[in-house]
């Protein structure tokens, strides 16, 4: 499988501060990956790193098969970048922003930006300093994205956005989804879940685990069993049970490696048959956390 | 082509007020100056600040264009959308270079082709020079601004950039005025000047060019900090002795001087107190020079003063900067070395030797050639445009020979008989005494390149011929005759022949007889 990003033991230092700390990550052609972790744990280095708005302080980074060192000029024609905090020329209207974008990009599809434009529903005559935050990031997303890039970069764009905005924009994403990879940064977790096809969480300038959102779904369950009388807990569990908690004849815990059949006969070594079993889906945020709470707790 | 023009016309279209108000500024100051030069008696309607406003406003518009231009898209920061876009760093820059290219130096150029032609010049004769004034302005005006907007990001930035730059100057030359030292000039002081020069230059295409293709700030900056500190380190280190003597040897075993230089006995009265709570002492020490051989001139580039006293004191001026010219005839000039206040009191009773070394320039007239001076304006080879008696001269006795040059003010060395001065007879002198008036060009040196910097490249300069009274007569009441309609006189151009230096020794010297009276307040 070809890799649309791939960095291998990067690192960024800001003085003693290490803001990657050797970081390896693999983002798969045509995936939406999402990068999620808490705030200061690098994410937005990592993807000025890739930008080579930072130099790596050491490690190799590679976009669209480049260095990223060499990432600049002509190779930004296949690549759309939006952030939360890039400074747009304020003065311009939004039609001659678009404008004066638009002739740097040989694929440029003024039909594609049209329609963004209408569905964005954006004010052509107005200069960006008079709009809003979340209206400056559709300007800025239909600007990265009208000319059909083939890597769609996004760092934060959803964060402090209205929940209406935040829709539009992941529209007009998804939209572009099919032929492009999209790489996105985000706090968002609910957000993500809806539409990312990988995940990958930072810690402390580590990547702490990336993989598709199916499989991190499906091997994650929050557990309760129901004893007839209240359980006698052992002092060691299986290693994929996390945050084992007792209620009378109640135990609750986060199975991490779920399989049905596996986890039934670890329930039963543990504990002996129990009157009820019940295995619940969990949400991004929900898997998040107990990971967090997990690594705190460890650490 | 496509990129540069794109990121041009943004610029315009973004700066076109700025753009506006420069090309009105200059406009109107080039309007005054030309209202001015049509009318030199009747232009004083418009006060000098304003024509001043006008002049200076100018400069400024151009470094305010180029600091807006460079920072639109700022080299400096992680935020700026252009650096996650197309743009190649080799068409930004020369779509910056094309801004600035029309905006400052194409009004510029225009600016300095009216001015020439206006003067009676033809701009295609003198392009070299107008070139090289687009070059010193790109090295004195828009690579500093480029520079500097380069390692910021806001103008508020490149003025506190500036006035730290301004203060830090100022102390430097502060703290340099407070170590004794002797800056005369030296014979290789131009072309370490032109060195310099390069070197300034380079370096701050240097910090343009490395912040377009890295964008790492803090290098250049520290940079910059490093360079200022080196500056400072080499201001502040005096110039020695043994610099200066190499600079203007003694004269060689063999060698002959090539004009007498001695001490005169002072003429003042004895002022035998130092002024009380000074901490200097001035001295007046009158050296009469003469022996001149004729088309040749010294200028005594610096004078130093040694002393020793019979009662084991002893004191050593600095070198000081004099630039007295020495032209062939007598001259009685005056060495003012500044003692210490305790110094003269310890050794004012006690007979002193006294010996004054003079570090100095030989030129020789090269070029020479006669005209005969007309009415009104005349064109003067070598120099440009001339006049004796047009409305700008100032005095009666025609003692000022006004000119105006292209792009810079040569070299020239002017000199005339006085009996073949066609002026009136002034004051009932019958008979016009029989002796050479002289005058030169402030500077001597040809060194400066082919022009000079400014707005208006034409150097208007008075030439005004030394010796303003009879020296036959005793009480300085005769005027000599001046140059008039139909003088004839002879310029020629300097050439430096060598730098030398000599010594006089005054000896058994009471030093309280060189003290000059102190000046006498009338009151009324």
């Amino acid at each position: 499988m070809s890799h649309s990003i791939r960095t291998e033991q990067l690192v960024k230092k800001f003085r003693r501060v290490d803001a990657l700390n050797g970081l390896d990550l693999e983002v798969p052609e045509g995936s939406i990956y999402a990068l999620v972790g808490p705030n200061g744990s690098g994410k937005t280095t990592a993807i000025k790193v890739l930008m080579n708005i930072f130099r790596p302080t050491s490690g190799k980074a590679e976009v669209l098969g480049t260095a990223s060192k060499n990432v600049a000029g002509k190779l930004f024609c296949s690549i759309g970048y939006v952030s939360e905090n890039q400074r747009l020329p304020d003065w311009m209207r939004v039609d001659v922003f678009l404008a004066y974008v638009r002739p740097f990009y040989p694929t440029w599809d003024r039909d594609l930006e049209n329609d963004l434009v209408t569905r964005f529903d954006l004010p052509r005559d107005r200069k960006l300093k008079q709009l809003s935050r979340g209206m400056r990031m559709k300007v800025a997303l239909a600007s990265a994205l009208a000319f059909r890039p083939k890597l769609i970069i996004l760092d934060e764009p959803l964060g402090g956005l209205d929940p209406l905005v935040r829709d539009e924009l992941i529209e007009g994403l998804l939209d572009r989804a099919a032929e492009a990879t999209v790489f996105i940064s985000s706090h968002d977790l609910a957000e993500i879940e809806s539409f990312a096809s990988h995940v990958g969480y930072l810690e402390q300038g580590r990547l702490a685990f990336s993989e598709q959102m199916g499989s991190l779904a499906a091997r994650f369950r929050e557990v309760e069993l129901t004893f007839d009388a209240t359980p006698t807990l052992p002092g060691k569990y299986p290693e994929s049970w996390m945050h084992v908690s007792s209620s009378a004849a109640v135990v609750r815990f986060t199975e991490s490696q779920f399989g049905e059949g596996k986890t039934s006969s670890e329930i039963v070594q543990v504990f002996g048959a129990a009157r009820n079993v019940e295995f619940t889906p969990m949400s991004l945020r929900s898997i998040f956390l107990a990971m967090a709470k997990a690594r705190r707790s460890t650490s | 082509m496509g990129q540069i023009l794109r990121i041009f016309r943004k610029d315009v279209r973004h700066f076109w007020i700025e753009i506006l108000a420069s090309v009105l500024s200059l406009s109107a100051y080039i309007w005054r100056v030309l209202h001015q030069w049509a009318n030199p008696l009747t232009a004083s309607d418009v006060p000098n600040y304003l024509q001043g406003l006008l002049m200076t406003l100018g400069p400024i518009s151009w470094c305010l264009l180029v600091v807006r231009a460079v920072q639109d898209e700022s080299l400096v920061g992680d935020r700026q959308f252009w650096v996650t876009r197309p743009y190649e760093w080799e068409k930004l820059l020369a779509a910056k270079a094309l801004f600035v290219l029309l905006f400052v130096n194409a009004p510029l150029f225009i600016a300095n082709v009216i001015f020439l032609r206006n003067s009676g010049f033809s701009p295609t004769r003198y392009l070299v020079g107008l070139l090289w004034i687009q070059l010193s302005i790109v090295v004195v005006l828009i690579l500093p601004a480029a520079s500097l907007s380069a390692v910021t990001s806001t103008l508020v930035q490149v003025i506190l950039w500036t006035l730290g730059i301004g203060a830090y100057i100022a102390a430097v030359a502060g703290v340099s005025s407070l170590i004794p030292d002797s800056h005369i000039p030296t014979s290789s002081s131009d072309s370490s000047e032109a060195i310099s020069m390069g070197l300034f230059a380079s370096a701050l295409l240097g910090i343009v060019l490395w912040q377009y293709t890295q964008r790492k700030p803090w290098i250049p900056r520290a940079f910059i900090v490093g360079v200022a500190l080196i500056i400072a380190g080499g201001s502040l280190v005096p110039t020695t002795d043994k610099q200066v003597s190499e600079a203007y040897p003694p004269l060689a075993t063999g060698e002959q001087l090539p004009f007498h230089v001695a001490a005169i006995p002072p003429k003042q009265s004895t002022n035998e107190q130092s002024q009380a709570g000074e901490k200097k002492v001035g001295l007046l020490i009158p050296v009469q020079f003469a022996g001149l051989a004729a088309n040749s001139l010294v200028v005594v580039a610096g004078t130093r003063v040694t002393i020793r006293t019979r009662n084991g004191y002893q004191f050593t001026s600095k070198w000081m900067n004099d630039g007295t010219k020495v032209w062939p005839g007598e001259r009685t000039d005056y060495v003012r070395p500044e003692i210490d206040s305790n110094f003269f009191e310890q050794t004012r009773f006690v007979p002193a030797n006294m010996r004054i070394t003079f570090a100095f320039t030989e030129y020789h007239e090269v070029n020479t050639r006669q005209i005969v001076t007309r009415a009104g304006e005349f064109p003067v080879d070598g120099v440009g445009i001339c006049w004796v008696s047009s409305p700008r001269a100032e005095y009666w006795f025609h003692d000022v020979i006004g000119c105006r040059s292209p792009l810079k003010s040569p070299p020239i060395l002017v000199r005339f008989e006085t009996a073949r001065s066609t002026c009136p007879q002034v004051r009932g002198k019958s008979e016009a005494p029989q002796t050479t008036r002289y005058t030169s060009t402030a500077s001597l040196s040809d060194d400066t390149g082919p022009a000079e910097l400014g707005i208006i490249p034409i150097q208007s300069f008075d030439l005004r011929f030394s010796e303003l009274y009879d020296p036959d007569d005793p009480n300085d009441r005769n005027f000599l005759p001046g140059v008039c309609p139909g003088t004839p006189i002879t310029l020629s151009t300097p050439k430096v022949v060598r730098f030398a230096s000599t010594e006089i020794e005054i000896d058994g010297a009471n030093l309280r007889d060189y003290v000059p009276p102190p000046v006498r307040v009338r009151r009324f």
